[in-house]
């Protein structure tokens, strides 16, 4: 069952001398229910732009996106975003930030914070409620995101290189806990990354995209589970990461400087 | 493949252009209409057209240039002065402790205050004509400059000046060499903050003091109650104004041209 | 014990240059003419405070810089925001900015007082208007360059646009809007004491004229003293309100 259908979405931006930059050009995909997709591809292949199409952000030049049949045109809790450099409100709080959302939904301030609390344990990070974002550091900052945006209890979410600012440790050990997340509430995920290994430790399906104009270029299947075991994964990362780093390494190969 | 190519018509430059700047002919167009129909008082918003004829004539009499340029100069020496007096010590500053700790206080309160109040005790020391004047702008200006030298030549990269004492730079070249060329950008900076003071201080004591000037020929146009003269030196002081930031940004492009900053900042 | 000391070490050399001050004139050094004493300058001081002259000044002149400045702040920070956030807003505003943007402020002071006389609403006006335009100007520029993302994630949270320059947007840019209104605050004590020299018969800046044009030099030096303390407070008590409404920025 198609839960993200992306329709024929192009993306055309205007440049100065009436020339324009096809930064999408006519890319289909559908996305189904609990799903979790990657979508990886060389620098400008537009597959951020992509994500910020779904997210309603951007609008589509031609083609359009639907989610259960009804066609994105602004963004609403339901797609649920976390960006690279966190987009923490830094005048608020951890709990500031977290409840946010909930703060829009007019919900009650008692239900509110035990919400809010609820999601900041399970990104372990309880205890820094009333810590403002400039004091943590840059993998505490993207939990709190990822707590801001499940705390709407959004059906998909959408993860924009949501580790791309942080160290090999720290990354490491937050896509040990999405992967985790992903197992227990089984909500669908989009996920844009530069990282072809931590695509394919995290995801069912690899979408490649070429760049200048951005396209699919392939769907690769991962062939894993929401229940494969950790020795099964990493055995299969192995063996897809030498077709797909060909693959990538053949897009950017392809790219011609623009002209 | 390089990001297609299609003919747009011409028509989206022309009209961005002119959304650029509809409001400015707009109020232009409103101003001379509501002048001439009587919609406002003619006395206290003379029409556009008589407002640019009293110009006009003031222009080709010579009255008006030689205010502009009176003013002009002025804010130029004022600001030359500060910067001259500003960069130094802004410089000895950093290369002095001693010097630092006297004048760090100094600058510290000079800033918030306004410096203009001390006016009358300039023109009591100075007179009433052009040594008070400049002497209020050089004084206005040189604080921001200092300040900015100050910073500038004190935050630089620590990784320059390694690098140059790597290769060999003894440590009184290293000044010349990597700091005040480092410090350019706020320096620079600094100078650019100073210098449209110069000018609101220049018309300021002018309109003080009544003599020569822009700022003495509207505070006469208002005595005289010569309301289109007002308004024709609103529009020349405009003008001035206008050639002074220019040509500052002219200067700074071509001074800064291996900074990445070097183009003129939006609204700068 | 040491950080209570802290403040008045820094500003020694000030105390001492004071200090330098009076031993100058009392050595004769300074024409009393031109330079009053540094002692002659307190007791004027507190001659005027004591009559009721500094006072009854200062609060006009105070009346007139903080209404100025206020209306500017509130005029040009929500018309920095929206010409930030709205094209059609920005498309209108932003030439006549332009426009205008090279004029030296206290140029306007001749207009007001031919439009508005020489009461305080010319002075008002001359406040407002001179220190509106950076204000608007540092307003637009940090809206503009605000983090993109912050408006994406709060609206994908549910705000609605029109409410996102206001929850989000204004607390963003507001540690450099407080820098704007800091300079546009200086720039407001010199605009009062500018208009205050050339028209009306009350003020501080009214005083420093008078008392210089009767001769009573230690006076008008007195009442400079006043002005000067009166603008670094100002500014000091600024920063202190910035230190606390950004207080989210500690490190």
């Amino acid at each position: 069952m198609a839960l993200i259908e992306i329709d024929g979405v192009s993306k055309i931006y205007p440049l100065e001398n009436n020339r324009e930059l096809t930064a999408i050009d006519r890319v289909n995909l559908t996305i189904g229910d609990g799903e979790f997709v990657s979508i990886i591809g060389p620098s400008g292949c537009g597959k951020s732009t992509l994500l910020h199409m779904i997210g309603g952000f951007v609008p589509c030049s031609s083609g359009e996106i639907r989610v259960r049949d009804v066609k994105v045109t602004s963004p609403g809790p339901d797609r649920g975003i976390v960006f690279q450099h966190f987009a923490l409100f830094p005048w608020k709080t951890v709990l500031g930030n977290v409840e946010y959302g909930l703060v829009e939904r007019g919900i009650a301030k008692a239900e509110r914070r035990r919400t809010a609390q609820a999601f900041i344990d399970m990104v372990k990070l309880s205890g820094f409620e009333n810590t403002f974002p400039n004091r943590l550091s840059g993998g505490m900052q993207q939990r709190v995101a990822i707590a801001r945006m499940l705390a709407c209890e959004p059906s998909i979410l959408l993860m924009d290189e949501p580790f791309g600012a942080l160290d090999a440790q720290t990354r490491k050990i937050l896509q040990e806990e999405i992967r985790e997340l992903w197992q227990r509430f089984r909500k669908t995920v989009v996920f844009v990354t530069h990282d072809v290994r931590e695509a394919v430790y995290l995801s069912q399906r690899v979408v490649v995209m070429s760049a200048r104009p951005g396209r699919i270029k392939t769907i690769i299947e991962t062939g894993l589970g929401p229940d494969a075991s950790r020795a099964a994964i990493d055995q299969k990362a192995d063996e897809l990461w030498d077709l797909l780093r060909d693959e990538v390494v053949r897009t950017i190969a392809e790219e011609r400087p623009v002209a | 493949m390089a990001g297609t190519m299609k003919p747009k018509s011409q028509f989206r430059w022309l009209r961005r252009g002119i959304e650029r700047n509809a409001s400015i002919v707009v109020v232009l167009v409103l101003w001379e209409l509501t002048t001439r129909t009587g919609v406002f008082n003619n006395f206290l918003l003379p029409p556009l057209s008589n407002v640019l004829w009293r110009g006009g004539i003031d222009i080709l009499n010579g009255e008006l240039p030689r205010h502009a340029f009176a003013t002009g100069m002025r804010a130029f020496i004022g600001f030359g002065l500060a910067a001259i007096v500003g960069v130094a010590a802004g410089t000895l500053m950093s290369m002095s402790g001693a010097v630092r700790r006297i004048m760090e206080p100094l600058v510290s309160v000079a800033f918030p205050i306004p410096k203009i109040a001390f006016m009358p005790i300039f023109i009591l020391w100075f007179g009433l004509d052009d040594l008070s004047k400049t002497m209020m702008i050089a004084f206005t200006c040189v604080v921001p400059i200092v300040s900015a030298t100050f910073l500038g030549t004190t935050t630089v990269d620590r990784y320059f000046l390694w690098s140059a004492r790597n290769l060999g730079t003894s440590r009184l070249r290293l000044f010349w060499k990597v700091v005040i060329p480092a410090a350019a950008p706020q320096i620079i900076s600094g100078l650019q903050v100073a210098f449209p003071l110069a000018l609101i201080i220049a018309v300021v004591t002018e309109m003080l003091t009544g003599g020569d000037g822009l700022g003495g020929y509207m505070i006469r146009a208002v005595r005289f109650a010569q309301s289109d003269k007002v308004f024709a030196g609103l529009l020349a002081t405009l003008f001035t104004g206008l050639f002074f930031i220019q040509s500052f940004a002219f200067l700074r492009a071509k001074l800064l041209v291996w900074h990445a900053e070097s183009v003129v900042p939006a609204g700068a | 014990m040491m950080r209570a000391l802290r403040v008045p070490i820094f500003y020694l050399p000030i105390f001492v240059g004071l200090l330098l001050w009076e031993l100058a004139a009392r050595a004769g050094l300074l024409n009393p003419n031109l330079f009053p004493s540094l002692g002659d300058v307190l007791i004027a001081f507190v001659r005027l405070a004591e009559k009721g002259h500094l006072l009854q000044h200062a609060g006009v002149s105070l009346f007139r810089q903080s209404s100025g400045f206020f209306l500017a702040a509130a005029f040009g920070i929500v018309s920095g925001i929206l010409m930030a956030e709205s094209r059609q807003v920005r498309n209108i505003l932003e030439p006549l900015l332009r426009a205008t943007f090279p004029l030296p402020k206290s140029a306007l002071i001749p207009l007001f007082i031919l439009w508005l006389g020489i009461g305080d609403a010319a002075k008002v006006a001359a406040v407002f208007l001179g220190c509106l335009l950076p204000i608007v100007v540092s307003t637009y520029n940090a809206a503009r360059g605000i983090n993109k993302q912050l408006v994406w994630s709060a609206w994908s949270l549910g705000t609605p646009t029109w409410l996102i320059p206001w929850k989000v947007v204004l607390p963003a840019v507001l540690p450099e809007v407080m820098s704007g209104l800091r300079t546009a605050l200086a720039l407001s004590f010199t605009l009062m004491v500018s208009a205050e020299f050339l028209i009306g018969q009350r003020g501080l800046g009214y005083l420093i004229a008078t008392l210089g044009e009767d001769g009573d030099y230690a006076g008008m030096f007195a009442a400079v003293l006043a002005v000067t303390l009166i603008g670094f407070s100002a500014d000091r008590l600024f920063l202190w309100l910035s230190g606390w409404l950004l207080s989210w920025r500690e490190p």
